[in-house]
């Protein structure tokens, strides 16, 4: 009895195990990491060339790169549906402490001490890291064309009386997507960081200064009457595609402010003989910019090694040496003479804490989403006058008491 | 001794001990051994061709599943076209800052917008699926959102105000300088959806070539029992033959024609099956499974009854 229940043991278990050799068997599937990036033409392709692909040859894991100029829009329908990319880039410092209080961005072990100010203290919420800087840009600059001007005018009194003779001088592109309007935006910024200093563009920020404020409104018609012949046509044209006005033959334009990242001058053209740059306004503070990454994975290791990865110093370096590349890094490793000779490596000296000048983080993306979103569009509509001064400065004072005023503690918009 | 020369040994030792023991056993004993082969492949063939239905069935719903969510996806893209058009048409023909976007525009988003839904529950791609669906959810949320922003900017920028709606609409995909390939999720709505509609063919092919449903996989899965059966049934022929001079038992033929047309019949039924994604699948149908089995448990009596002659006339207690 005993040995034929054995048999039938045997049996069983033999059966088992050739149903479970049929079932079993199927391969791991391939690690993969999606991010979302707001980067799109040349910016996109030199962090894709430049970056991804070589990580993707190395890791042998897979990142899918999900490009919107809607990051906001999209992030946000994205984790309000319960399903955000692995990673995604965060150009507001206000979308970063948003999802960071919503608990839906995790929290990052790396040291904010490896990163420049006054990016290192927008690393953080509440004390705790919860994103890397991997891109950042200087703002205050003005750009042009050295065959016609040796040396452009930086101070708000000459380009004044360089625009009373003729404002068409500007190359200026508001019309960005949903987010059109920015260049504006940070046009103004910079006329309130001259005007005010940093301790005005902190008040400011910080909600205690108010934007129906004489000197706030001060700066918006600054800028109207410094770029009042290009504005009526400015709605229409690219934020990127205006300063190749520079180029053009006969020159349409032959100044513009921004970015090098905001410039996107053709190809053919060569830095220092096409184009130049200098700083808006020496001796003022500088606005910058960074684009930070977040992570939102809970459960994809892939996702944490490439975030290490892009914050690294090999990928930082690799980034900015790109062909065709226009990024600069907030990673202290990353020193002036890791970038390329010439214009970008200069600008990377600005980005230096010896530089000499006092860097205050980017207005717009200091505040909080919902707010800059609003300064975006009171742009567009005061350039293309459907709202008056005062309508725009009371409609913004509204929101900013609704939504509430930057959420960056006041010292770390500016450091010196 | 070297661990290749113990391992040499070890396979040539227990091949060999098996045999030994197996001609020295009594002639009875081996023709139990048979029966006993014999009625557990019946069993396994009867396992397997469970396995293989009910593997089957769940894949060609999956896979049916994906199937229906990329012809969603089909429609969503045709609709997206449609809602290009009529953005483009309310701009060019209509007044925008009396009738906005206008009721085509508003109901084409709304139909692309149903289709992604229902792709959304046949995504056959997992987590990377889940996220393009979302991708592609977000890019339809912002085209309409730019959509209302031209009908806002109408007035101070005329025609060109839908530039932004329209490029969000029909951007297409960023190309890799090297491969020259499309990188996916760079372009606008249309593109996207295309993305979409890639990455879930891609998984219903992974689907439709899985194992379940691939007959060089099944084929054999089913039809190796029976062939261990004849090889049993064999070698009962021989021993009987030579030791009881004996014929081979009808009943044992029949247990093993009846096994071998099950298995036929089962992975038959399964091809045809896997080819249309058959919405019954006629080898997952529970009277196919229940015929299957009483005929299996009928060979597997027979197989039994096959060799009770024989044992009968030699009954002895066990050692």
């Amino acid at each position: 009895m005993r040995a034929s229940l054995a048999r039938a043991a045997c049996c069983a278990a033999t059966l088992g195990l050739l149903a479970a050799a049929a079932g079993c068997g199927s391969g791991p599937q391939a690690d993969s990491v999606t991010i979302m990036v707001p980067w799109s033409g040349t910016e996109f392709s030199t962090f894709y060339q430049g970056v991804i692909k070589p990580f993707e040859d190395k890791s042998g894991i897979h990142v899918d790169v999900e490009v919107t100029r809607a990051q906001d829009l999209q992030l946000n329908a994205a984790v309000a549906a319960g399903n955000p990319p692995d990673l995604a880039v965060l150009p507001s410092v206000g979308e970063v402490d948003q999802y960071a209080n919503e608990k839906v961005l995790r929290q990052l072990g790396i040291d904010p001490d490896a990163y420049a100010k006054p990016f290192r203290g927008l690393m953080m919420v509440k004390g705790k890291v919860y994103a890397v800087p991997v891109k950042a840009d200087v703002k205050s600059l003005i750009w042009y064309d050295p065959n016609f001007m040796h040396g452009a005018p930086t101070t708000l009194r000459a380009l004044a009386a360089l625009s009373a003779r003729k404002s068409t001088h500007w190359c200026l592109g508001l019309a960005s997507g949903p987010t059109s309007g920015w260049p504006g935006a940070d046009w103004i910024a910079d006329i309130l960081l001259v005007k005010l200093g940093a301790g005005g563009f902190r008040a400011w920020l910080t909600g205690k200064l108010p934007w129906t404020a004489p000197q706030v409104m001060d700066a918006w018609t600054t800028w109207k009457s410094l770029v009042r012949d290009s504005l009526p046509r400015a709605s229409l044209i690219d934020f990127g595609s205006a300063a190749a006005g520079i180029a053009a033959s006969p020159p349409a334009c032959s100044l513009a402010h921004g970015a090098l990242s905001a410039m996107d001058f053709p190809s053919h053209l060569s830095e220092g003989k096409n184009y130049d740059y200098v700083a808006f306004s020496p001796g003022s503070p500088l606005q910058v910019s960074a684009d930070f990454v977040g992570l939102f994975a809970a459960h994809n290791p892939s996702a944490t090694v490439l975030l290490t990865y892009l914050s690294g110093k090999g990928a930082q370096t690799a980034w900015v040496n790109a062909v065709g590349s226009d990024a600069f890094s907030a990673d202290n490793g990353v020193q002036p003479a890791d970038y390329p000779k010439g214009i970008r490596r200069n600008i990377a000296k600005l980005l230096r804490q010896n530089s000499g000048h006092t860097l205050c983080f980017s207005a717009a993306d200091t505040m909080k989403p919902d707010l800059s979103a609003a300064f975006y569009q009171a742009v567009m509509d005061y350039a293309n006058g459907s709202r008056s001064l005062t309508q725009i400065g009371q409609g913004l004072d509204t929101i900013q008491k609704a939504v509430g005023s930057s959420p960056v503690p006041a010292a770390e918009i500016c450091t010196p | 001794m070297t661990a290749l020369a113990a391992v040499w040994r070890v396979g040539r030792v227990i091949p060999l001990g098996w045999y030994r023991s197996l001609r020295g056993a009594h002639p009875v004993r081996v023709l139990r051994w048979l029966r006993n082969g014999v009625v557990a492949a019946v069993a396994a063939t009867a396992l397997l061709n469970l396995l293989v239905a009910i593997e089957a069935r769940r894949e060609i719903t999956a896979a049916r599943r994906t199937s229906q969510a990329i012809s969603d996806i089909g429609k969503a893209s045709t609709a997206a076209g449609n809602a290009q058009a009529a953005l483009a048409d309310a701009f060019q023909n209509e007044d925008v800052t009396l009738i906005g976007t206008g009721t085509a525009f508003a109901n084409d988003t709304a139909q692309v917008n149903t289709d992604v839904t229902s792709a959304a529950e046949g995504n056959a791609a997992g987590a990377e699926g889940r996220t393009q669906i979302q991708f592609v959810q977000g890019q339809l949320t912002t085209c309409i959102q730019l959509a209302e922003t031209a009908v806002h900017d109408y007035d101070s920028l005329g025609l060109a105000a839908d530039s932004a709606a329209l490029q969000a609409l029909t951007a297409s995909d960023a190309r890799d300088n090297i491969t020259h390939a499309d990188i996916t999720d760079t372009g606008g709505l249309i593109a996207a959806r295309r993305d979409l509609r890639h990455l879930q063919q891609t998984a219903l092919n992974a689907q439709r070539g899985s194992r379940w449903l691939d007959p060089t996989y099944f084929w054999p899965l089913l039809l190796g029992p029976v062939i261990g059966m004849l090889l049993l049934v064999v070698a009962t022929a021989y021993l009987l033959a030579r030791y009881f001079r004996r014929f081979v038992s009808r009943l044992l033929v029949s247990a093993l024609l009846i096994t071998a047309a099950v298995s036929v019949t089962v992975a038959s039924f399964s091809m045809r099956d896997d080819h249309q994604l058959s919405a019954d699948p006629w080898a997952g149908l529970p009277a196919t499974t229940a015929i299957a089995l009483v005929l299996l448990a009928a060979a597997a009596a027979l197989g039994y009854l096959a060799y009770r002659p024989r044992l009968i006339e030699y009954r002895f207690q066990p050692s």
